[in-house]
């Protein structure tokens, strides 16, 4: 929009005399940035140097030998943090702001290096021996540990993931994975639990008020986590009397997120639960029909399907009028 | 021509002004709302999420609604023709219309999906209408079929002035001055990419020029979507590895090594590697970040032409002296950048990287690093690893 609108604006007393000149500043010397541009270079930059030298120690190991490269992805490690630490700002219970673009980065990079030094200590020295359980677990601590103190948000998805990946090794031990046995529900119920726990972080976050923008990621995870893994378990118990259980684990659940949701106003949410909760609700039409067999349960399906999907863009409409009116 | 209301745009438009300026910090919230209140949008306009649920369940209730009708359909042979899918096509066509026009839906996910799926069917409809008769007589329908698409994508570019159907229509257009020049002959194939290169060159120009005036305004997203298309095709014309693919291609020679017979080579080596930072000091000239982002992009690709036919270094050393140049270029920009200079600036200005913004990038850091980080602790001990991944790819 040109000047011109804002002078007019200006002349009819909507824009005050400040907020005009500061407009009118803006305008004359708009600046052109390269903030993203900037921001993609680190981060590909980043990438490109972690696979790149990956992938030559790998080639040289042989001739290399393993305490060099221990001691340079030390090195590597050692120097981001100094940095990291030097420009940090003081632990806030709220969001701090990052001193530059370059900190979040180094950070990261520092956080990475980390991990493969930790992850080459046990591959090679075998440092935590067969117990699998500490060696993701004091990576879990560390990432969860510098997400906080440095309030990193990408750091603190690794550390979620790692969380999953730790409770996923403490569950199923080596050998029956070794001897191709292990039980499924033993996963589902795994990561049910995983789900729920990050869900109960989240809601605690929220309630203690730590760090109150992390919550959005454990919430992300666990809606994902406990009503897939609520689906899946409902799909493998299929033929057993409680199957439905798990299917109004599932309404039970999205109902609580969604009362939350609400609240918060955040529609990702919302939608996201109200996809599961068709999901189960389909399966459900489809498990009472499965006795009904010929051209009359066909035509109850087609109408399901072109019915539900205009019930469900109703219901959508109303809630985002109601979540903007709110 | 448009749909929309235009005051209505027009009051979009002006309040999406007011709110950058409001987030910049020019403009305080309470000379904000009277700008809203005076200027008020009607428009149905769901957040991104919401739209993407509602294209989907929109895209769901569509083709059980079609399919539904094809079975009823299926007994009187009337589906087995291409007179079918134009027949759902104008169907859909005149509920988007009707729909639009009576609901006000604005980029609702509804509009978008009935679009698409209009699109969809009066394609397929042209592609079965004339491929069927042509089997064995050649791509000689190849010209009238993208000709088609091109008139009804161009209809839907502009009665909803949707970027991305403006992209399919300026693609299209090249298809047809392809497929026309093809027909000149050997000649034809010979100055194909100087054809190309001309309009390419000379849609630029024009988006360009039509993009100032007043008139286009509705269309400004699609005009700029139209010169990054034509300004990345004028470029791959030029590409040597597109030209040797097109010459192989065209002269029916098949091939895995390097091509042969490509007359003027020197030239358009030049063209793949000096164009893009062509494009980079105008963008600079100009302080125009489109022309420099797309400019550092076919920087990569000229890069990558580069290494396809000289295999100069080892893929790892390229990757760690490339890694290396990336970081030192943006430590020296930010240096050198500190205090604003040119009209240039390293810091967000218009503070987009908002909270959500934040939120996505964090989620595309824990699925592009999860694994690489993962692989060294747990290799074959716990298959179910990429679980978490795979909660963030089906987010919806």
């Amino acid at each position: 929009m040109d000047q011109e609108f804002f002078k007019k604006l200006h002349a009819e007393g909507t824009i005050s005399d400040e907020s005009y000149s500061k407009i009118e500043q803006r305008h004359a010397n708009a600046l052109v940035s390269v903030h993203f541009e900037v921001r993609t270079f680190l981060y590909l930059g980043i990438l490109l140097l972690t696979t790149g030298l990956g992938i030559v120690v790998y080639k040289n190991i042989d001739t290399i030998g393993h305490q060099a490269i221990l001691a340079f992805i030390a090195l590597i490690t050692i120097s981001c943090f100094f940095y990291c630490y030097k420009h940090k700002k003081p632990f806030s219970r709220d969001k701090v702001q990052t001193p530059n673009s370059a900190f979040n980065y180094l950070l990261l990079l520092g956080t990475l290096s980390f991990l493969i030094f930790v992850g080459y200590l046990q591959y090679e020295y075998t440092v935590f021996g067969s117990n699998y359980g500490l060696a993701t677990f004091i990576p879990m601590l560390a990432l969860f540990y510098i997400a906080y103190d440095f309030d990193h948000m990408g750091i603190l998805n690794l550390g979620i993931t790692n969380l999953g990946i730790w409770m996923g090794v403490s569950v199923t031990p080596k050998q029956l994975l070794l001897s191709n046995t292990f039980n499924s529900t033993t996963i589902i119920y795994t990561y049910l639990g995983f789900g729920l726990l990050l869900l109960f972080l989240g809601w605690l976050t929220g309630k203690l008020q730590i760090k109150p923008h992390f919550k959005f990621s454990y919430q992300h995870y666990g809606l994902h986590v406990s009503l897939i893994s609520l689906l899946a378990g409902y799909f493998f118990l299929y033929d057993s009397p409680f199957a439905l259980l798990w299917l109004a684990g599932v309404f039970v659940l999205s109902f609580l997120i969604y009362r939350d949701a609400i609240k918060q106003r955040s529609f990702y949410f919302i939608i996201s639960v109200i996809l599961y909760s068709y999901v189960a609700l389909s399966s459900l039409l489809f498990r009472g029909l499965t006795n009904i067999n010929g051209d009359g349960a066909l035509s109850i399906y087609f109408l399901y399907f072109i019915a539900s999907p205009i019930v469900l863009i109703l219901l959508l409409i109303y809630l985002n009028k109601k979540i903007k009116k709110a | 021509m448009i749909i929309y209301n235009k005051t209505w745009l027009n009051n979009l438009q002006i309040q999406q002004e007011a709110e950058q300026l409001h987030n910049a910090g020019c403009l305080t919230h309470d000379e904000l709302k009277p700008i809203k209140e005076a200027y008020p949008v009607g428009f149905y306009m769901p957040g991104p999420f919401a739209r993407t649920g509602l294209f989907l369940l929109t895209c769901v209730g569509t083709s059980f609604s079609f399919s539904f009708l094809s079975l009823m359909m299926s007994s009187s042979g009337i589906i087995d023709s291409f007179g079918w899918f134009l027949f759902l096509g104008l169907i859909c066509t005149i509920a988007l219309e009707v729909l639009v026009k009576s609901k006000h839906y604005y980029r609702a996910g509804i509009n978008d999906a009935l679009m698409w799926i209009a699109f969809g069917l009066l394609t397929v409809a042209t592609g079965w209408m004339l491929g069927v008769d042509n089997y064995g007589t050649g791509h000689t329908h190849y010209l009238p079929t993208s000709m088609i698409i091109l008139v009804i994508s161009f209809y839907f570019t502009l009665r909803y002035a949707n970027t991305i159907m403006s992209i399919i229509s300026c693609l299209l257009l090249f298809a047809v001055v392809f497929f026309t020049w093809q027909q000149v002959g050997s000649f034809g194939n010979a100055t194909m990419p100087f054809i190309i290169m001309i309009v390419a060159a000379l849609l630029y120009f024009q988006a360009t020029k039509l993009i100032k005036k007043a008139k286009q305004r509705y269309y400004e997203e699609c005009l700029i979507m139209v010169q990054i298309v034509s300004l990345v095709i004028l470029y791959l014309a030029g590409n040597y590895f597109v030209i040797g693919y097109l010459n192989n291609m065209l002269n029916n020679v098949v091939t895995d090594g390097p091509p042969t017979g490509i007359k003027l080579g020197p030239f358009f080596w030049a063209w793949t590697m000096l164009l893009p930072l062509l494009y980079i000091i105008r963008g600079v000239m100009k302080k125009n970040i489109m022309l420099i982002r797309i400019g550092l992009v076919l920087f990569a690709v000229a890069i990558f032409t580069f290494r396809t036919y000289y295999h100069v270094m080892s893929t790892e050393l390229a990757m760690i002296i490339g890694g290396i140049a990336l970081l030192v270029i943006a430590y020296t920009i930010t240096r050198y950048l500190k205090t604003p200079k040119h009209r240039f600036t390293h810091i967000d200005i218009d503070n987009t990287a908002g909270s959500d913004n934040l939120k996505l990038e964090a989620l595309f850091t824990a699925a592009t690093l999860g694994h690489s980080k993962a692989a060294p602790t747990q290799t074959d001990r716990f298959g179910g690893g990429n679980f978490g991944g795979g909660g963030t790819g089906g987010g919806f």
